[in-house]
């Protein structure tokens, strides 16, 4: 039994050797690898580059890593078993450690941390409970991100949105200014629409209730507007005309009528008459209407006349019925006295037959007087016909020439009369009614000569016209005058003060007479000097 | 014998002017103061020459014209007619001649002694 117990001592001792060998081995490689732990933990705890703090649970600071050391300028050894409070207000500090200790994280939550340099710096803030390996808390780690470039990014960044939405909101004020503005115009504009449109149908009112008839052709001579008086002139109902030319408007005999008158091209018409039918006589008038000097059209306007012209037509009648009247009783007077003169009722002395003849003069004076007044209102009425036959104008020129022989003598003036060299030959005219301005004219020359005065008359035949031309050295007509010359009743102021003689329609006869040759009729005058009057008349 | 001439004018004082001045001459004058009557006149007196007024009563010149040169009678158709009026138109003198008148004469533009040399004139003829 006993060798047995030393054998079994032995192996006994000898496991118990190994396992105190391996035992010892076993603890060696722990405390190895424990070491190797710590020091991982310590390079991990210092490189990370995050501001890292370890506090126990009263909040006294235990550790820090470099990064911590870096970011603050502090030293642990400065800032060791220091409390939180000290770093950051009592309100955060204490939030943090109760949080910690209540096992809540604090996750990114923005505080402020004071530096060695004293400044307090704007930290992101992280925390979080240690336990140890039963699970009790044991104290707090705490991350602190340096947040200062962050915040000024940010700041910058709220300066710039602030700037830009300032600027933003600058341009929104400026843009609802822009907007009333807007509107305001877009109301000024509406108003003004308004306006236009207003006068637009104050003149399209004007126009349709215009008491004359208006009809309006666009460049291409197209009817673009007629008024409902033209409507009525013409008879016709409406807008289906609009767009035609005269031309194709003519299938309306009215409007041929009107065609007749003023032309496809419409001619510039002053109040021309046109007898649309019975009863119904217009003053047409056309003109081309301009805007900034470019012509857009051309103007039509026709005014009733009918009633002047009845009216007109009856003041004629009524002259002529006078005129002829007054005939009866002055043809009476002119052969009494006539036979009074030429002593059939019995001798006369000199004074009387000087009484007598002044009373002859005055007759006849009155006679011829009747007879312009007569020819005026024949012509008024339009009925002054033209007999046009083959007249020797040279021969009636002298005719009238010798008829006033005795007033030349009277007046002792030198009357030239220029012939034409050419072989004389007849001109197709009213033989009559061309002495009769002939004689006017010469008739005035003479009348308004001064003594030893000179009358020169001329008569030259060109291809397609002749010209009369009757100069004298007279009185002249006053300058403010010479427009109303061959106005009826026009008498110089000059001639009435010298001679009482004159009727003042005897150049209104002859212009009528002459235009109604298709001749012109003017002169040249100069008040004291003489007064030169011309006729011509064409050649056919 | 006397030539008979026939003054057809309804103006009294014309009328004596006139025949003052014609009968001096020696012509027998008569009479008559509106249309109708001298139209009567001139059948039943048959003058050598009839001076006639246009603008009368009862029946105008032209009208008093245009029977004496119409009618059947070439004993009065062939009586010569002098128009002595007032109207001086155109269109007057022409009816007047067209009508038949051998003068138109306008009385403001003529003496009686010029009217006389006319009725002379026709007279000859």
């Amino acid at each position: 039994m006993d060798l047995r117990t030393d054998k079994e001592n032995i192996e006994q001792n000898t496991r118990q050797s190994i396992e105190q060998a391996k035992k010892e081995k076993k603890e060696n490689s722990l405390f190895e690898h424990l070491e190797n732990l710590a020091e991982y933990t310590k390079n991990l705890w210092h490189f990370l580059p995050l501001a890292l703090c370890y506090l126990d649970s009263n909040g006294f600071i235990l550790e820090v890593n470099q990064t911590f050391e870096k970011t603050f300028s502090w030293k642990l050894s400065e800032i060791f078993n220091k409390p939180l409070n000290f770093f950051m207000s009592e309100k955060e500090a204490l939030k943090v450690i109760t949080q910690a200790l209540q096992e809540k994280e604090i996750i990114n939550e923005e505080m402020n941390f004071l530096t060695k340099k004293g400044e307090k710096v704007p930290v992101s803030v992280y925390s979080r409970a240690r336990k140890n390996n039963k699970g009790n808390v044991v104290g707090l780690f705490l991350a602190l991100t340096d947040i200062r470039e962050t915040k000024k990014f940010q700041d910058k960044l709220k300066q710039k949105i602030k700037e830009k939405t300032k600027e933003l909101e600058e341009k929104v004020i400026e843009l609802e200014k822009t907007k009333v503005v807007l509107l305001n115009i877009l109301e000024d504009v509406e108003e003004a629409r308004k306006k236009v449109e207003e006068e637009k149908n104050k003149t399209q009112a004007i126009i349709t209730n215009l008491t004359d008839g208006l009809m309006f052709f666009d460049q291409e001579k197209k009817l673009s507007l007629i008024n409902r008086q033209a409507e009525e002139f013409f008879e016709i109902k409406n807008q289906q005309l609009i767009g035609q030319t005269l031309l194709e408007l003519s299938k309306n005999f009215k409007f041929k009528l009107l065609r007749e008158l003023i032309g496809e091209e419409i001619d510039n018409v002053f109040r021309k008459e046109l007898k649309i039918k019975e009863n119904l006589i217009l003053e047409v008038t056309a003109i081309p209407l301009t805007t900034k000097k470019e012509k857009t059209g051309n103007l039509v306007i026709l005014h009733d006349v009918t009633r002047e012209k009845l009216i007109e037509k009856m003041k004629t009648e009524f002259v002529a019925l006078s005129a002829h009247q007054l005939r009866t009783p002055l043809s009476t007077i002119k052969w009494i006295l006539r036979m009074l003169l030429d002593e059939e009722l019995g001798k006369i002395n000199d004074q009387q037959k000087e009484f007598l003849n002044d009373g002859y003069q005055s007759n006849e004076r009155m006679i011829s007087l009747i007879n312009d007044l007569l020819n005026v209102t024949r012509i008024e009425e339009g009925r002054y016909v033209y007999n046009l036959t083959p007249t020797d104008i040279i021969g009636t020129i002298q005719s009238v020439i010798n008829s006033h022989q005795e007033e030349i003598k009277g007046k002792k003036l030198k009357v030239i009369f220029n012939k034409p060299k050419s072989k004389t030959f007849k001109v197709r005219v009213d033989a009559e009614k061309i002495r009769m301005v002939i004689d006017n004219i010469i008739d005035n020359a003479i009348k308004y000569s001064l003594l030893n005065g000179e009358i020169l008359i001329s008569l030259k035949y060109y291809k397609d016209k002749l010209k009369f031309s009757v100069k004298d050295n007279g009185i002249g007509i006053p300058q403010f005058q010479k427009e109303r010359v061959f106005t009826k009743f026009f008498r110089g102021i000059n001639a009435v003060k010298r001679e009482t003689d004159g009727t003042g329609l005897g150049l209104f006869i002859a212009k009528n007479i002459i235009e109604a040759h298709k001749g012109s009729i003017w002169f040249e005058s100069e008040e004291g000097k003489g007064t030169t009057f011309y006729f011509t008349l064409p050649l056919k | 014998m006397a030539k008979k001439v026939l003054i057809i004018e309804d103006d009294k004082f014309l009328r004596k002017v006139l025949v003052r001045k014609i009968s001096a001459e020696g012509y027998q004058i008569v009479e008559a103061t509106d249309g109708e009557k001298g139209l009567k006149s001139v059948e039943e007196e048959k003058p050598d020459l009839v001076l006639l007024d246009l603008v009368l009563p009862e029946m105008n010149g032209f009208e008093v014209l245009a029977k004496i040169k119409k009618n059947p009678n070439h004993m009065i158709s062939k009586i010569p007619v002098i128009v002595l009026s007032n109207l001086g138109e155109e269109k007057d003198i022409k009816k007047g001649l067209e009508l038949g008148a051998d003068d138109y004469l306008i009385k403001a533009y003529f003496t009686p002694g010029e009217i006389l040399k006319k009725i002379e004139n026709v007279l000859k003829k």
